[in-house]
């Protein structure tokens, strides 16, 4: 318990001693920065009248602050109010020069400033028992009434100029109306030199406006005369020294008293006015009488002589006061260039005008970015949505979907690609895509990322994949590239479908077709066996009679050879030509795989007429064909469409068969068709087809034959639709009826 | 079967048929012309000319039916043979009404044709020498004067100079001339060969 404030007292001693010796340096520090010559500045300033009037703080205020700017080793201000002006006695005067002399004796004083005349008056008096060798700057009121005072060595100074019929000029410019004019004044010698200035300023105006000059009167009366003047009047106030009206100390305090219930615009002589009531005018420019004081004192300190420098006389300055400008109802802009307009009252606009369009800025700029910050939000939450949907479409969708890298590494792996293919995402994440090509299908896979890698997609490709158990699967796959927010390839995204159950389908579909085809044609062939007899008869009755001819030749005696080879070389024409016919039969017996090559149409049509023509012979009937030459290819299955193509003839046939043998004629025409197609038609002369039937007769097991099965017709149309075309009947204008279908032509290709 | 002036006339629209058949008539020693379509034939035939008719039944225009009506109306008698590619029982049926000889099948083996051919020949040629001999019988009654006729039809009715002589009102002797002139006429030596002549021609008007 006991040791312990030891050890506290301790530390604060060390403490002690450690600040001492810090105060000690800094104090060493600071005492070799400052130099003998650079002291600080002293300078007097010197008023005959007390200090608070507003002039002299006026000055005060602008000398200081002009002499202290120029002087980096500091200023000290002393400031001695003499108020001689208030006090005028000998024995006053005496006592404070005497004052002086002891309060400044010993003191360097290196420059006074002597305010107004009074001051300067005191000053030259005493020059050889007070502050005798110390330069002087006087500032005047008007320098004029400096003029009779002899300056000496070591003074200079600055002197305003009271103008007055200059600021009657602005006044009469600004109020035209003016009819009077009451000069306001006050009684002291000071006073009626003004009065006199202005009686002798005024005197060229004497026509046109009337003068009355208020001078020494006290202050009430004063006011009651300015509250009751007349309309179009003006108060010119000039100067109220402080002897004249007692009950006042200063002339700003005076107007103050006077304006506010002065029934007319009061104009004034002193920059010290304004603010206190006056409206303006040419005005002694205090500010910068100090300024230009506070310069010469700066010159005269920097070693220059006061004698050198003459004293300057200020020219006054155009000034108003915004407050009663709008008091009196002047506009700012009828005043003359260059004024100069105090007090006014700027609207927060104004005064604000930067910092509010800063702030109203600010406030649009954050509402702006809360705009934009909800708008993006809004967007994201939208994109998140979107965002979540697709990936529900995506994972519900029975479609595989799956996307896969540049180089064909799967990235993504849905549900319904887990279904169709088996593997699960886990599983073939990171694979590449050709472990589900079969092994002839890596090259299209291969092909495909090559593709995609060039901005190339893959659309509803038809093709077959592998599942994990290795079944085969036929999918259609629409492959697209993913494109990065700048454009580039990141890889690509596969939409699979299983089309297996649609392939077999369409398998099943096109078996049944051909089957129906065959049935139909095999059906066809048997009605056409006699005329197929004659035409496989016609060659083997020509091969068998050269033969035999030529059997019959050898067992001549002198056998002419040249006849047998003759012969020989018939038949084995005669034998192709039989080859060429059972070729034909049994190409439309088999029951063929549909097989699509480009096909003249008119080929099909000649071959079909050679194939039936001993029938039409039979029947009687002339088949004529007109075919369009140079038509376009089409893509098709001959065997298919010559089946067509005889199925309408032998229609025309039995449709005619009835008729008189001069009329039996069937017209086979080819040409294009509304330039897209081919256009294939049978016309026969027949009776023509009731109009309820012309569609019917397309329909299955619908004959209008005893013996038609009803199926030729119908196998027809399937044909010509599954070759993209159209088949159809229409009544001839005349009589009989016309098989029409078109094949869609491929105009780039020519058989 | 070597008879010289008879001609095989085949009419096929198919070349290649034609020049078949047309040889293998020829290897027989057959004089064969050729015609690729009944129109071509029917112009160019002489009915005079001997021969058969070797014809297709199914040609375009002119069928092998129409080209033999055309040749009956003609007055042609030329025998037919038409060949088919299948034996189409109606056509074959008209065509034998029409007087067609054989009716063979496509193709046709040398030795049906030949012998039909040789046939039909045979049966021209029959044709030919009866109406030849029609044609004499005939010249021989157009010299006839008309009572001589009148007589001859009496004489082959079996009549006796008596009756002919009272059904035409005149006297037995005068018959007895009529029908010496009328068996020197018709080239005859007895009344039974007359009888044969007149049956030949049928009736005689």
């Amino acid at each position: 318990m006991l040791r312990r404030p030891i050890k506290m007292n301790l530390a604060v001693a060390l403490g002690k001693v450690f600040a001492c010796a810090l105060i000690t340096t800094l104090y060493l520090l600071s005492a070799q920065a400052v130099s003998a010559d650079e002291l600080p500045k002293r300078v007097l300033i010197i008023t005959s009248d007390d200090h608070f009037v507003a002039e002299n703080m006026l000055l005060a205020r602008v000398v200081s602050s002009t002499v202290r700017k120029g002087l980096p080793e500091g200023l000290q201000v002393f400031y001695e109010a003499l108020d001689t002006f208030r006090i005028p006695t000998d024995k006053y005067e005496e006592e404070l020069v005497r004052l002086l002399q002891r309060k400044y004796s010993g003191e360097r004083i290196d420059l006074i400033y002597a305010f107004n005349r009074s001051a300067l008056k005191f000053l030259l008096n005493h020059r050889g028992e007070l502050f005798s060798n110390t330069p002087v700057v006087f500032i005047a009121y008007e320098m004029k009434r400096v003029s009779d005072l002899s300056l000496g060595a070591n003074v200079t100074g600055v002197g305003g100029r009271v103008e007055l019929s200059p600021t009657l000029d602005i006044a009469l410019a600004l109020q035209p109306q003016t009819k009077r004019v009451v000069v306001v004044a006050g009684k002291t010698p000071a006073d009626t030199a003004f009065v006199e200035q202005a009686r002798q300023e005024f005197s060229p105006y004497a026509g046109k406006v009337e003068f009355s000059y208020l001078t020494g009167l006290p202050i009430e009366e004063l006011r009651t005369n300015l509250a009751s003047l007349p309309d179009q009047s003006i108060v010119f106030y000039l100067w109220v020294s402080a002897g004249s009206a007692p009950q006042t100390s200063t002339n700003p305090e005076l107007i103050s008293l006077l304006a506010p219930s002065s029934s007319a615009p009061i104009y004034g002589t002193s920059q010290s006015y304004l603010g206190s009531g006056m409206i303006g005018g040419r005005l002694v420019d205090f500010e910068a009488l100090g300024t230009r004081a506070g310069e010469m004192g700066l010159r005269i300190l920097a070693g220059e002589r006061p004698e050198n420098i003459p004293p300057q006389t200020i020219p006054s300055a155009t000034m108003f006061d915004w407050r009663e400008l709008r008091r009196w109802g002047i506009d700012e802009a009828r005043l003359p260039a260059g004024s100069i307009v105090s007090f006014k009252e700027f609207s927060v606009w104004e005064l604000y005008k930067w910092r509010i369009i800063a702030a109203i800025s600010i406030i649009v700029l954050q509402a702006l970015g809360i705009v934009w910050l909800l708008f993006t939000r809004a967007k994201r939450r939208q994109a998140e949505e979107a965002k979540d949907k697709l990936a529900a479409i995506v994972e519900t969708s029975d479609d595989a979907i799956l996307s896969e890298t540049l180089e064909g590494i799967i990235i993504s792996w849905n549900a319904g690609a887990e279904k169709i293919y088996g593997y699960s995402a886990n599983e073939i994440v990171g694979q590449h895509v050709s472990i589900l090509a079969p092994p002839e299908l890596k090259t299209e896979v291969e092909g495909i990322v090559e593709r995609l890698s060039r901005g190339g997609s893959v659309d509803h490709l038809e093709t077959q994949r592998l599942s994990k158990e290795g079944v085969r699967i036929d999918v259609s796959l629409t492959i697209s590239p993913i494109r990065n927010e700048r454009g580039l390839i990141m890889g690509a995204s596969t939409i699979a479908r299983d089309i297996t159950i649609r392939k077999k389908a369409e398998v099943e579909e096109l078996q049944h077709r051909t089957e129906l085809a065959h049935l139909s044609r095999v059906t066809m062939l048997g009605e056409l066996s006699g005329s197929l007899a004659h035409e496989l008869n016609q060659p083997l009755t020509a091969i068998l009679s050269n033969a035999q001819a030529a059997q019959r030749f050898l067992a001549h005696d002198d056998v002419d050879l040249d006849e047998v080879r003759d012969i020989l070389g018939d038949i084995v024409k005669q034998d192709k030509r039989a080859g060429e016919v059972i070729h034909r039969l049994r190409l439309l017996l088999k029951k063929s795989k549909v097989e699509h090559q480009l096909l003249d149409l008119n080929d099909v049509v000649s071959e079909v007429l050679k194939l039936v023509r001993n029938d039409l012979l039979n029947q009687r009937v002339t088949g004529q064909m007109e075919l369009a030459p140079d038509l376009p290819a089409v893509v098709g299955d001959r065997v298919q469409l010559e089946q067509v193509v005889l199925n309408l003839v032998m229609n025309g046939c039995d449709a005619i068969a009835t008729g008189p043998a001069g009329d039996r004629k069937l017209i086979i025409r080819t040409g294009l068709n509304n330039g897209d197609g081919i256009c294939v038609s049978v016309t026969d002369q027949g009776v023509g087809l009731l109009p309820d039937n012309l569609e019917k007769v397309f329909d299955p097991f619908f004959s209008t034959k005893p013996n038609g099965m009803g199926l030729g017709l119908s196998v027809c149309r399937t044909i010509i639709t599954a070759h993209g075309g159209k088949l159809w009947a229409a009544n001839n204008a005349d009589r009989g009826a016309t098989f029409y279908f078109t094949i869609p032509a491929q105009p780039e290709l020519r058989s | 079967m070597n008879n010289i002036s008879s001609t095989v006339f085949v009419v096929d629209d198919d070349p290649d048929v034609l020049k078949g058949l047309a040889r293998l008539l020829r290897s027989a020693g057959l004089e064969v012309a050729t015609f690729s379509s009944p129109s071509e034939f029917l112009e160019q035939h002489d009915l005079r000319a001997a021969g058969c008719l070797v014809l297709d039944l199914a040609m375009p225009g002119l069928n092998g039916l129409e080209l033999q009506e055309a040749l009956t109306a003609k007055g042609s008698a030329i025998p037919i043979i038409f060949l088919t590619g299948r034996g189409d029982i109606p056509m074959s049926v008209q065509a034998m009404k029409g007087g067609a000889l054989d009716f063979l099948t496509k193709p046709v083996n040398d030795e049906d044709l030949l012998k039909t051919v040789a046939g039909a020949l045979e049966k021209d040629r029959f044709q030919r020498q009866n109406s030849a001999e029609l044609d004499e019988i005939h010249e021989r009654l157009e010299t006839l004067t008309p009572r001589e006729r009148e007589v001859l039809t009496h004489v082959v009715s079996g009549q006796l100079n008596k009756q002919i002589a009272n059904d035409l009102g005149t006297v037995e002797k005068t018959i007895k001339v009529h029908r010496a002139r009328v068996m020197e006429k018709m080239k005859v030596n007895s009344v039974a060969e007359l009888v044969r002549l007149t049956e030949r021609l049928g009736k005689i008007g």
